[in-house]
């Protein structure tokens, strides 16, 4: 007995531990980090004056605090409200190329975010259709540059996933309410009240939270779309203090109040939203009576319509430019090349370490039962409430003095990216180890199957398909990361969102398409490989 | 012979104690509401829970030191027998070898059992391709292959049709007969037990309310028993 458990100590405890406590580590390591150089150790409250009282006095810094939580405020208003009748629309019609539109709703999740925002610039920027149009009209003059387009980004990559929760609330009402309401005679105002608003009032709450979220830390989009001191989030300014200024000081108190900020949030939406699926079960229509005249559907009809253009022009524009400038312009392989590279190398690093962190930290969960099954969340809770930037200017703060960064910028990102991309697995991977222990695990007893045997009989073949999807999001998004990168890169030694961003930077704007359409396809190659390769055939 | 002595078995939030005596070669049914404690009893001797104090014996030897895989008992579960991504070859395979590294003789005997069970040359179907009393006789199979003296069923035919039931109980008692195993068996169905049962047991509130030969049991019914039957 004794030699078994110290054998199962080595298989599983010790990655385990090292699953749990690494991310714990390096978060609670950057936050010192970030304490020590906010709060300089001045001995005594002569220069300070106390630390939270002195950062709010700071305009700079009340700014960029006000400006992102109001950015994300509309943005998430914008998005719920926007996907409501979309997500309505698509639960009542039925039609040839729904499935087709419902996967593309999942592409922004995977097309790298610097490339949507040159398809949006494509199509709203000053030489695109929409400015064009908007101006000759006599509307006068706009730019897609400051709120109004990190507004216009945030709600083209929330639309889709808000509404998609929505689309799933309305397919989950039974079939039997529908049925009921028919023959009562429901009106579209009574079913509204009756039947729609109680499954909103669940959902809502949770969407607006999780798009409040993102775009509260999103950063490639207000880095390409903000900037200046009108517009500036916590994250673009700690980018900019710890790049531009060198103030790390400041960079230090901005990461501390955005990790303050993000587990603030993290903890209101927690208590506020409640697990939803938003499985891809979300073929068929609900048998609904009351929007069959020609009116709702035509009105159905231009909600999808216009979102399709919405959400499939950009994408379309971006390939289309992105094809000119591939074929127009020299490529500039030597450069191309090695920041191919640095990218595909990066985003395997990621792979690796998304890996080693959830699959023991899933196992370890579905072991456990009761409070100690909370405690293993906790890792990654602290990645969530760490958003990389603010993390990576701790590790900034930590290693700076030691180590020249930039020499660590690629392992440093494949770190930050492989982490930030955990949450996600532990979904994904979770659920699906729990399913095989509940269905199989007393059979696995029973047999006597020993633990490689349960692996390569068991768990492999049901653990592929999430495992391959895990890391085909992973790379993916690694491929794709313009946030950590641009925080440590070296400037000389890009991946490709970095090199593209400088194209961009230099008004060399037709070789960024050009680039743009490369990270694509690079990002879409690798989240096939894992996802089809690794997933194989579906075998049950 | 099965010898339950104060066998204590505590859950997360309720507990029960169980003395039950099962004869060598003969079939048992567990009866009773639904949450009484039924499969907890068949989980219990399996292996799959802890034992809380008392004893647990199988043909004299004590079970609590055993690891399920070790102890003389094979368990059917109402579902989830079979493994949806292997052949039902392979799921009787690991009767014989849970690594499945199976010898030409050994696949010989994995047809043998299917055989024995009416599913000659369904060996290369996958489980879905099965319906679901096809299923239990391939998980059935594999209980064949295993060959320990006690067999445990965990309502494993409680989805299936009257007709189709009987018919699974009636291959179960003749495979059991052939092979002299000791069979428990919970169920919903107090038909069930009349049909196939030497000995009925009512589990009622964690614990045994009622216990005999199945002739006697039905016919003298106590007050738990009469209440349950209605």
């Amino acid at each position: 007995m004794l030699k078994l458990a110290r054998r199962q100590l080595f298989a599983f405890g010790i990655p385990a531990a090292f699953a749990f406590l690494a991310p714990l580590i390096l978060v609670l390591a950057s936050l010192a980090a970030l304490w020590s150089m906010a709060v300089p150790d001045t001995g005594g409250d002569a220069a300070g004056g106390g630390f939270p009282f002195a950062v709010l006095d700071d305009i700079y810094v009340r700014r960029a605090i006000s400006f992102t939580l109001m950015q994300a405020a509309l943005s998430a208003i914008l998005s719920t409200l926007l996907a409501l009748p979309l997500a309505r629309a698509l639960a009542s019609r039925d039609f040839f190329g729904k499935t087709a539109i419902l996967s593309l709703f999942g592409a922004p999740f995977i097309l790298p975010v610097i490339v949507a925002i040159l398809g949006l610039l494509a199509v709203w920027g000053k030489t695109g259709p929409v400015h064009g149009l908007v101006t000759g009209l006599g509307y006068g003059d706009f730019s897609i540059y400051g709120l109004s387009g990190i507004l216009l980004a945030h709600v083209f990559f929330n639309l889709p996933l808000a509404c998609r929760i929505l689309l799933q609330g309305w397919l989950a009402i039974p079939p039997e309410q529908w049925r009921l309401a028919t023959q009562l005679g429901m009106g579209s105002g009574a079913i509204a009240r009756h039947i729609e608003w109680p499954m909103l009032k669940e959902r809502l709450p949770g969407v607006f939270a999780i798009v409040f979220l993102l775009c509260a830390t999103s950063f490639t989009v207000v880095l390409a779309l903000g900037g200046g001191p009108k517009a500036t989030t916590i994250e673009l300014a700690i980018y900019q203090a710890i790049r531009y200024d060198f103030d790390l000081q400041r960079a230090a108190l901005l990461a501390f109040l955005q990790i303050l900020l993000c587990a603030g949030l993290a903890l209101v939406s927690r208590l506020i939203a409640r697990d939803h699926d938003t499985g891809d079960s979300l073929g068929g229509a609900v048998p609904r009576g009351d929007r069959s005249s020609r009116l709702a559907r035509s009105f159905d009809g231009a909600v999808i319509t216009l979102a399709l253009i919405f959400l499939a022009l950009p994408l379309l524009a971006a390939f289309i430019r992105g094809m000119q400038g591939l074929l127009a312009y020299d490529l500039e392989i030597s450069a191309l090349l090695p920041a191919t590279a640095r990218s595909i190398a990066v985003a395997l690093g990621s792979c690796a370490v998304m890996g080693l962190i959830s699959l023991p930290l899933a196992q370890l969960s579905i072991h456990l039962k009761g409070k100690t099954k909370r405690l293993v969340e906790l890792p990654g809770f602290a990645i969530m409430v760490a958003p990389p930037i603010a993390l990576g200017a701790g590790l900034f703060i930590l290693l700076n003095q030691h180590i020249p960064i930039d020499r660590l910028a690629l392992p440093l990102t494949a770190l930050l990216n492989g982490l930030q991309a955990v949450p996600f697995a532990l979904i994904l991977i979770g659920p699906a180890m729990g399913q095989i222990k509940r269905d199989h695990g007393r059979q696995i007893q029973q047999l006597g199957m020993s633990r490689s045997t349960a692996i390569r009989l068991v768990h492999w073949p049901l653990m592929r398909k999430p495992i391959g999807l895990s890391l085909g999001i992973t790379a993916a998004l690694s491929i794709g990361d313009l946030g950590v990168i641009a925080l440590f890169g070296s400037p000389t030694a890009p991946t490709l969102p970095l090199y593209l961003y400088q194209q961009m930077g230099a008004y060399r704007m037709d070789q960024a398409y050009g680039s743009g359409l490369l990270l694509t396809a690079v990002a879409f190659a690798f989240f096939l490989l894992f996802d089809k390769g690794l997933a194989g055939r579906d075998q049950t | 012979m099965i010898r339950l002595d104060h066998l204590f078995i505590a859950l997360d939030d309720w507990q029960m104690t169980i003395s039950l005596e099962v004869a060598a070669g003969s079939f048992c049914a567990l009866i009773g509401p639904s949450g009484a404690g039924k499969s907890t009893i068949l989980n219990a001797i399996a292996g799959f829970l802890p034992h809380g104090g008392g004893q647990l014996f199988i043909d004299g030897r004590d079970m609590a030191p055993l690891a399920p895989a070790d102890r003389p008992v094979s368990m059917l579960f109402q579902e989830h027998n079979l493994f949806n991504h292997m052949t039902v070859e392979q799921n009787v395979g690991l009767g014989v070898d849970p690594s499945l590294k199976l010898g030409k003789t050994e696949w010989l005997r994995v047809e043998e059992a299917l055989a024995q069970v009416g599913l000659d040359g369904m060996g290369k179907r996958l489980p879905r391709a099965l319906s679901g009393g096809q299923r239990q006789r391939a998980s059935l199979a594999r209980a064949i292959l295993r060959k320990r003296p006690v067999l445990l069923l965990d309502e494993p035919f409680a989805a299936l049709g009257p007709a189709l039931r009987k018919g699974m109980l009636q291959l179960v008692r003749d495979l059991a007969a052939q092979n002299g195993q000791t069979i428990i068996m919970v169920t919903h169905h107090p038909d069930d037990a009349r049909l196939a049962a030497d000995q009925v047991a009512l589990v009622q509130d964690g614990t045994i309310a009622q216990v005999g030969k199945a002739d006697a049991f039905f016919a003298n019914p106590s007050d738990a028993l009469k209440a349950y039957l209605g």
